[in-house]
């Protein structure tokens, strides 16, 4: 049995288009890849 | 690939970076793991799974950021679901990393030069987080308004579609929900939300539980298979079944038109024909009353007129009458009724003394003078009544004082004289069988037979069955 006010609270606003640039921005890119190189990199620091 | 370290781009199948050395091994299998997913994110978004190739792609992405396929794939399946600005947002950044040969410039491009399309993208998009808050508030009723508008601008909107079916459910119009959440399916055809609200309904709708989504393949992201193409060829040969359906059917449509509809539109038809028969008839009897009240009217003015007509001729008598007027004869009939008293007195006195033989002469000359002047007296109406009357007693008393001294005088063979006075009593309306008989047979035994005959005649005639009838044939008989 659905409970409505818990899917209701599933659902999101969505982004507006003068949003997209903030949105864009605060975007956090970061990857494995990267995570993986500052794991070297900090690892070659300790040496 | 490219170094994950410096950038450099190497060359396949190396372990180091050729520039600064560094150990690619693991960021290799990171970019493979990431194209992994990519074309697993591929497959997916070809079945329109897309909810879950998104789900993919980001994966993929999270291995690696620039692997620009995958995020322009995302880009794309983010606007296919209706989300444009975060479809916008990935390509901007695919355009980032990738600033030249890249397909998101085209994407951009064209989402871009559409700016009325842009606008109600963005309508659209603030309509739905408007719908959401009143639904939040509690306002469904106001959040189902909005929501029918932001799917009928963007019908592809899977979001909306899922928010409105939730509030269809929410206020029991399943079938609205149902309608919505399968548009949605079209779309996104694994999205759980969808499939899970789909389910609900459908429980509900049909409780017994045959419910299609009970058969739906559960898609997880591990184990992923492209469905094999299900098209097959086959030769086309006549459809010879469908020629002998054609015709059956026709056969069929023939037979029950003149089984079923033939004859009830005869009885129809009968039965129209029987009303207005009836109609017909019904008009045809109030003729006939009403020419039998016009009948009856004419005969009864018929009468009216005759009565009238007598009527008239009456008056016209009277005035007649009136116009000759004879104020000398009219006299004579005041006289006579004057002398009235006076013959009645004398009557009485006769018959007191019975001896009403002696005023029987001048009671007789009193009657024939009445007879007379009768003409005269009824002409007036002021007289005639009187009139009238005086001549009903007096001949009443003539007829019977005459007939019985007449009889006397045949008795006693004064046949003469019993001539006189018999015939006296027929003058006068003394009509009876008796009076004839006598009066015939004093003519008889007077000597006039001819006479004799035309009273005795009278008695056969007029009284048949009578016994003087018989007495007057016999003397008839005598007669020469």
């Amino acid at each position: 049995m659905l409970n409505y006010e818990e899917e209701l609270a599933k659902f999101q606003p969505s982004l507006e288009i003068d949003q997209a640039e903030e949105a864009i921005l605060n975007n956090d890119l970061t990857d494995l890849s990267d995570l993986l190189a500052q794991v070297v990199t900090g690892k070659q620091e300790k040496r | 690939m490219n170094c994950p370290k410096c950038g450099y781009e190497m060359g396949r199948n190396r372990r180091y970076c050729e520039r600064c050395g560094t150990d690619v091994a693991v960021a290799e299998r990171l970019y493979r793991l990431s194209n992994r997913y990519y074309n697993e994110g591929l497959a997916r978004a070809q079945v329109r799974d897309l909810s879950g190739a998104a789900e993919v792609l980001r994966r993929s992405l999270e291995y690696n950021k620039r692997n620009i396929q995958a995020r322009n794939l995302l880009g794309l399946v983010y606007f296919e679901l209706g989300e444009a600005v975060a479809a916008l947002s990935e390509w901007i950044i695919s355009k980032h990393f990738v600033p030249e040969n890249n397909l998101a410039d085209y994407f951009i491009n064209k989402v871009q030069s559409n700016p009325v399309k842009l606008d109600t993208i963005n309508q659209t998009v603030k309509k739905f987080n408007q719908a959401l808050a009143y639904a939040k508030q509690g306002n469904n009723d106001l959040a189902m308004l909005q929501l029918r508008k932001v799917v009928s601008l963007q019908p592809g909107y899977v979001r909306a579609l899922q928010l409105l079916a939730l509030l269809y459910i929410k206020n029991e119009e399943y079938e609205k929900a149902r309608r919505c959440l399968l548009r949605a399916k079209k779309i996104d055809v694994a999205n759980t939300t969808t499939l899970s609200y789909l389910m609900e309904v459908e429980q509900i709708m049909n409780p017994e539980g045959n419910s299609a989504v009970h058969t739906e393949k559960k898609i997880e992201s591990s184990s992923y298979h492209i469905a094999p193409p299900t098209v097959s060829i086959q030769e086309d040969k006549p459809n010879y079944i469908a020629f002998i359906t054609f015709f059956a059917g026709i056969l069929i449509g023939i037979a029950v038109l003149y089984w079923l509809i033939v004859p009830t539109v005869r009885s129809n038809v009968k039965a129209e024909y029987a009303s207005e028969e009836r109609d017909y008839g019904a008009e045809i009897a109030s003729y006939t009353t009403a020419i039998s009240v016009l009948q009856n009217e004419k005969a009864d003015l018929e009468d009216k007129l005759a009565k009238a007509e007598s009527r008239i001729a009456a008056l016209e008598k009277e005035n007649e009458a009136a116009s000759a007027f004879d104020p000398a004869a009219y006299e004579e009939v005041l006289l006579l009724v004057s002398e009235f008293p006076m013959i009645r007195e004398k009557i009485a006195e006769a018959e007191e003394e019975e001896n009403t033989e002696a005023v029987l002469d001048e009671l007789i000359s009193y009657a024939g003078r009445l007879k007379t002047w009768e003409e005269t007296a009824s002409s007036r109406r002021k007289t005639a009544a009187v009139y009238q009357e005086i001549m009903s007693e007096i001949f009443d008393k003539v007829k019977l004082y005459g007939y019985d001294y007449g009889h006397d005088l045949y008795n006693a063979a004064k046949y003469n004289e019993a001539v006189k006075y018999l015939q006296a009593v027929y003058d006068i309306g003394g009509t009876d069988a008796d009076t004839l008989y006598f009066l015939g047979r004093s003519y008889q035994r007077a000597g006039d037979e001819s006479k004799a005959r035309i009273y005795l005649q009278m008695v056969v005639s007029q009284y048949p069955n009578s016994g003087r009838a018989e007495m007057a044939r016999q003397t008839m008989d005598g007669l020469d």
